[in-house]
């Protein structure tokens, strides 16, 4: 149930985040554009001809790179081969020598607990995340570590004027090729399918690994060296650096990607693959191609832009699987490849946390695309909050607005995920079986779960409304005189909802019973809603009965009923032998499985009233409420016949007339009926004065 | 290990071919020694820079005259062309891959440190043979060198630091696992950051200090002019010398390089399966050393040597027949012996497993560090077979 709302979301973050992306690309095309107003077709001539010119431009700086470089090179190679060139490369050694030197003596120690942790015996995912971190502070302390000592010993020197550039340049890319490996490597952690953060394929890890690392650092190269090259009066030379690095990169990435999917195909061969409703495989390399083509065409911000976008969308695709995998019931042996991930992701679903991190991470993930976007097309971040551009402004807002969302998202979540969760506990209700104990909880939690869903959602889109300087004291002041005058109008109305709240409070019915109201309808409950309860008559009409009508409630269905009936005898009969026979019956009930579970105590009789000719016994039982009548029915028929095989007749109904001229009784009436139950009688009788029948109580 | 050794005797029993493997390890450790020592004291020479240029040349006849003279020059070339050697057979004598980070930068180091070297040898060393009349001094060799060759300044300020890395590599893995340890470790462990960086800050103050008397003194700069001539007129000799060394080392590198990749590549096809004491099993080609088939199939298997044999952490009991495994050799044996193992029990770097399967159980945790197997003591507290869960 979580999950359409929660992608939802993640795709209106992503819309948010497109629109952004879209809005920024226009902008900057406007502002390279001239500035006066252009219709859609010139804007696409113009789009053309700057993409012909970049073409040009990319042309001309591979035609004139290679003698940049050379004369570059020939400049570097002079000013390395000089004394202050020397003393560069020698500070620049000592500072190594320091830094390696002082990480190497780190691990001489680090070593033993780095060892620990991989020959641990994992027993649980939170034990593996636990470990894996730990793993990642060792390791990230020693670049720390070699990080701080050379920027320590980096002040110590005093460099040739005119080099420190070439030293913060390579310090910086071995830095940034540390950082990047360092993190690829905790996350995917090749060879050690144990310790991976993320579900990602593990005979692919480290090809991924290496991907990673290659691509950030050949990114770390353009970024970094590129500005040294344009400073170095080398402008073709860095923009084929620059094309040299995007080409290099996107092969890499697409062959990682083919290599990736090809893995993953040929490792299920045992199973018959069925062939997607979409080619997803395709998807990957289009997007990939894409982004580069539009790096050709329109330059490094249009193809960032796209690339956020391909890679927000990508990462949402996958998040759920992502967050959800920390949670997963894993193989944590060391068994190579071997760590599969237990497929059961509605059990997981259904849990607070991982819910939670869901929609965190969603959020995060489209405010850092938003933010890379907007570093991308260069807004410088500190000035935006003071800025008195509309759309700036609006930005501004549409962050804070999503800030919002995501916090009543994740209230909105952690009531609804118990709520969901104790429902599906509770299981499906059943009108028309037997009244389950929390029938109540099955009828309050949907409420309250609509009820905080109307209240989140107001408080959101009020905020929402302030956030963008909407005053919205009016609309709450007029909302309370409004509520004022609906409240007066709708007394009925409100009387029936609070009453209906005390209703189910006190547990007064649940859907199931069978109730009688004091306004004379009764029924089965069968729909509890806000203002009314619908009571489905035996009958089969369906009573609606709002809560403020309802009254006095007789509800035939909680805990236990008590069934008498009374069962005539003729007078003649052992009332002790009677009672034992029912005795037995109630006995023999017990024992049938069917009745028993519905019996609470089991049948008996006793004498209950001795009448001319007739002796009354009472018989009584208590089973569970609504059934009654069944075990009535069967306690009949097995009183019959026992008492028949006892030779025991039920009462004949003839009444006996004294004939006051003779005195003497007409006929006996034991003998009557001994003669009636043989053979059919045959004489008619005169209507019984008192119908011996059972009685209900 | 039959394939490709060529520089081994083919007195193939067992036995004796370990025992020429040891004799090989003990000769490239001494050989080492003798370098390293002969560096350190090299660089503490220049590290005297830091105080002036003429404290150096006044050093140099206290710390650098035990090498000057004929038998110092010949033990410390013959300890280099050992090393050399030495160091190409051990590359070619590896079966795999499964090196530590360290033992992957000291390899790397060792391969480049020839030809980064040769070019100071032959001006420093070589070119004195040549020509008897040139005596080169520090002042001299460093106004060379920051005037006039700035570039071979440049590769001689990186082989400080390689060689320096790859001796402290071996030295240090050598000491850390001798009892001795305990005493010297405080000491030899600030001395190996010490010596190089002392001595490189020596080599740039001294190098400044050798260009300010170059511009100054006239006099000086006649005899460079002269020293400088001579060595022009030696210029092809030594490079044809240079280039003959560089040949032949790089055919013998090749050859070794080649060899490796051969024996990696070898009998891929067939497998060999080993089983641990915790059920996982895995399997690897045939003539691998069991820590190797560990270290492959990322096994968590306690090294603190990288399989030479010194540590005994790779201690291992086989638990099944051991007819597939190679028999215990000298190296092996001297090891056991010294941390008391009982019978059935094998080095898992010594033993390889030629053929079939074997069960085994890893007898020391993962995480044992050097100081534990240095404890005399330590070895009595090993875990047996029966005590591992």
């Amino acid at each position: 149930m979580i999950r359409p709302l929660a992608r939802s979301i993640g795709m209106i973050g992503l819309a948010a985040m497109t629109a952004n992306c879209v809005m920024f690309a226009n902008a900057a095309l406007a502002q390279q554009a001239a500035p006066q107003s252009h219709s859609e077709g010139r804007l696409l001539i113009h789009a053309l001809h700057s993409a012909n010119y970049r073409l040009g431009q990319l042309g001309t700086a591979l035609v004139n790179a290679p003698a940049e470089f050379a004369t570059v090179w020939q400049n570097a190679s002079q000013a390395s081969a000089s004394t202050d060139g020397i003393v560069t490369l020698t500070y620049w050694l000592i500072v190594m020598l320091i830094g390696c030197g002082l990480e190497w003596y780190y691990w001489t120690y680090a070593a033993s607990s780095m060892r620990v942790i991989d020959e641990t015996l994992i027993q649980s995912a939170a034990q593996a995340f636990r470990l894996a971190l730990r793993r990642f502070v060792l390791l990230a302390a020693g670049l720390i570590l070699f990080t701080v000592s050379i920027s320590g010993s980096l002040t110590f020197f005093e460099w040739p004027a005119g080099y420190e550039n070439a030293v913060f340049t390579s310090l910086l890319l071995i830095l940034s090729l540390r950082v990047t490996w360092l993190l690829a490597d905790t996350v995917l952690a090749p060879g050690r399918g144990r310790f991976r953060l993320i579900d990602v394929e593990p005979r692919c890890a480290a090809l991924w690994v290496a991907t990673v690392v290659a691509v950030g650092m050949l990114l770390a190269i353009s970024t970094i060296v590129g500005p040294v090259l344009e400073q170095a009066q080398a402008p073709d030379a860095a923009e084929a650096l620059h094309i040299l690095t995007a080409s290099l990169g996107a092969i890499l990435v697409l062959a990682a990607v083919l290599r990736h999917q090809y893995v993953i195909a040929t490792g299920d061969e045992t199973e018959h693959r069925k062939p997607p409703k979409f080619p997803v495989e395709l998807l990957l390399p289009l997007m990939i191609a894409a982004v580069f083509g539009l790096w050709l065409v329109a330059g490094s911000l249009a193809s960032t832009l796209l690339a956020s976008v391909f890679i927000v969308s990508i990462i949402q695709w996958h998040l759920r699987r992502v967050i959800f995998f920390f949670w997963s019931e894993r193989d944590f042996t060391r068994s190579p490849g071997g760590v599969t991930l237990h497929e059961d992701v509605s059990a997981i679903a259904s849990r607070l946390a991982p819910s939670v991190a869901l929609s965190v991470a969603r959020y995060g993930v489209c405010v850092v695309g938003i933010a890379a976007a907007l570093l991308a097309v260069g807004v410088p971040i500190s000035e935006v909050e003071n800025s008195q551009n509309a759309v700036t402004r609006f930005v501004v807002h549409l962050f804070g607005v999503t800030g919002l969302a995501l916090v009543t998202h994740v209230a909105w979540v952690a009531v609804r995920v118990p709520i969901d969760q104790r429902i599906r506990e509770l299981g499906p209700s059943d009108t028309h079986g037997r009244p389950n104990p929390n029938a109540r909880l099955m009828t309050l939690l949907p409420m309250l779960r609509m009820a905080a869903g109307v209240v989140f959602g107001l408080m959101l889109v009020l905020s929402a409304l302030w956030t963008f300087g909407v005053d919205v004291t009016p609309l709450l002041a007029g909302a309370g005189v409004f509520g004022l005058a609906l409240g007066f109008g709708a007394q009925a109305l409100v009387r029936d909802i609070i009453s209906g709240i005390f209703y189910l409070a006190e547990d007064v019915f649940r859907v199931g019973e069978y109730i009688e109201s004091g306004n004379n309808t009764k029924g089965t409950v069968e729909r509890i809603t806000l203002r009314t309860v619908a009571l489905r008559h035996q009958n089969g009409p369906l009573h609606f009965v709002p809560y403020g009508s309802l009254g006095s409630v007789r509800n035939n269905s909680r805990d236990w009923s008590i069934d008498k009936f009374n069962i005539p005898l003729p007078v003649y009969v052992d009332s002790e032998t009677v009672r034992k026979i029912i005795k037995k019956v109630g006995e023999s009930m017990m024992e049938d499985p069917e009745i028993s579970k519905l019996m609470l105590e089991p049948l008996k009789a006793k004498l209950y009233r001795i009448d001319p000719g007739v002796k009354i016994f009472r018989c009584k039982f208590r089973s569970a409420p609504g059934n009654q009548f069944e075990i009535r029915t069967e306690a009949y028929r097995r009183i019959e016949q026992s008492l028949k095989d006892a030779g025991i007749p039920f009462a004949a109904g003839t009444q006996v007339l004294i004939n006051e001229a003779t005195g003497l009784p007409q006929l006996a009436a034991p003998q009557r009926t001994a003669i009636a139950t043989q053979s059919a009688p045959s004489e008619p009788q005169a209507p019984p004065m008192q119908q011996p029948q059972a009685q209900l109580s | 290990m039959s394939q490709g050794v060529a520089l081994q005797r083919p007195r193939s029993t067992p036995f004796n071919r370990g025992r020429l493997k040891r004799l090989l390890f003990r000769l490239r450790l001494i050989s080492g020694l003798i370098l390293i020592v002969y560096v350190a004291m090299h660089l503490t020479n220049l590290a005297i820079g830091l105080h002036s240029l003429h404290a150096m040349e006044e050093a140099r006849h206290v710390l650098l005259f035990p090498w000057m003279s004929w038998p110092g020059t010949a033990l410390l070339m013959s300890a280099a062309l050992i090393h050399a050697i030495l160091g190409l057979v051990t590359v070619s004598l590896r079966r795999s891959l499964t090196l530590s980070r360290t033992d992957w930068v000291q390899m790397c180091l060792g391969l480049i440190t020839p030809p980064l070297l040769l070019n100071h040898v032959a001006v420093a060393g070589i070119l004195h043979h040549i020509d008897p009349d040139f005596r080169p001094d520090y002042t001299f060799l460093l106004s060379v060198y920051w005037n006039m060759a700035p570039k071979s300044a440049l590769q001689q300020v990186l082989v400080v630091v390689v060689v320096w890395i790859h001796g402290s590599i071996g030295l240090y893995n050598w000491l850390i696992l001798k009892p001795v340890w305990r005493r010297i470790g405080a000491f030899v462990t600030p001395l190996l950051f010490f010596v190089p960086i002392l001595g490189l800050l020596g080599f740039v103050r001294g190098g400044k200090e050798a260009l300010a008397r170059l511009a100054a003194d006239g006099q000086w700069q006649d005899r460079m002019r002269q020293s400088l001539d001579m060595m022009t007129a030696a210029k092809p000799t030594l490079e044809l010398v240079q280039s003959a060394i560089l040949l032949i080392y790089g055919a013998l590198a090749l050859v070794a390089c080649g060899v490796l990749i051969w024996r990696i590549l070898e009998r891929q096809r067939m497998r060999v399966t080993a089983t641990y004491e915790t059920g996982q099993t895995v399997s690897a080609r045939p003539a691998l050393s069991l820590l190797e088939i560990s270290l492959l199939n990322n096994v968590p298997h306690a090294n603190i040597c990288s399989g030479r044999g010194r540590c005994g952490t790779c201690l291992v009991a086989v638990m099944s027949d051991a007819s597939g495994l190679t028999a215990i050799s000298e190296t092996e044996a001297q090891t056991l012996k010294r941390i008391h193992a009982t019978p059935g029990q094998r080095l898992a770097c010594q033993a390889r497993l030629i053929k079939g399967s074997v069960k085994i159980s890893r007898l020391f945790p993962f995480h044992v560090d050097a100081a534990f197997m240095r404890d005399p003591h330590g070895p009595g507290e090993t875990l047996s077979a029966e005590q591992r869960p």
